[in-house]
């Protein structure tokens, strides 16, 4: 597989432990690398992604709560705003 | 375990349905494997259209959707499923496409708030919940 080469310095624990996995599953140090790193993004991705979920459908719900307010202020004071207006403007005529 | 989320979960979930966002929520906190159908967008995107919501912000919902779990496309095994699915349970066509996609992906539980998917869980060995 065509890729870009990277330098990284690992602790020897982790070093050892990565050595033991490859010989382990038969794969090259760089593809256990690879794979490790592959799942970690996926996951940090999706956990990112259903957060997002969360903050769109709470930001819809407080823009509806406000949709809300304003139409029930719309339906009861700006109601006696314009029955007001409409006594007076029949009181002035 | 992997679960099976039918269009109706993204259609309450976007809605706000206060059970479902409460379900999320729950996903989330366990990490659960959560996989849907990608027919599900089309529903998803037809049922909302219709009911006024913005397009762009349907798009965004959706978009985020499908980092936040995995769409299964439609295959060869699953169409013959679906059909077999439909002549037994006498189910919709994209439901039974859909509800095929998710039980041959290996979901053991899947939410829908289709109650006629009730009956598969008496043969299949799938939960099926039905939302409130």
């Amino acid at each position: 597989m065509k890729g870009r080469a990277l330098t990284i310095y690992l602790d020897r624990e982790v070093f050892s432990l990565l050595e033991r996995k490859a010989r382990g599953t038969g794969k090259s140090l760089s593809k256990v690398v690879q794979d490790a790193l592959l799942d970690h993004l996926k996951d940090e991705r999706r956990r990112l992604a259903r957060q997002k979920i969360l903050e769109i459908v709470r930001s819809r719900k407080k823009d509806r709560t406000l949709i809300e307010a304003w139409k029930e202020y719309e339906r009861t004071e700006r109601g006696k705003e314009r029955e007001f207006r409409e006594l007076f403007d029949e009181d002035r005529s | 375990m992997r679960i099976g989320l039918d269009s109706g979960f993204f259609i309450k979930l976007y809605q706000g349905n206060e059970h479902v966002v409460a379900l999320w929520e729950k996903m989330m906190e366990k990490d659960e494997e959560l996989v849907a159908c990608v027919l599900s967008g089309y529903e998803f995107f037809r049922v909302l259209l219709r009911r006024g919501e913005p397009m762009k912000e349907l798009e965004e919902f959706w978009q985020t959707m499908e980092a936040a779990c995995e769409l299964i496309p439609v295959d060869g095994k699953s169409v013959r499923e679906a059909a077999r699915l439909e002549s037994t349970y006498h189910l919709g066509g994209l439901d039974s496409l859909i509800l095929a996609v998710l039980l041959e992906s290996g979901c053991r539980e899947i939410f829908t708030t289709d109650s006629k998917w009730k009956p598969i869980s008496r043969r299949k060995k799938v939960k099926i919940r039905i939302l409130p």
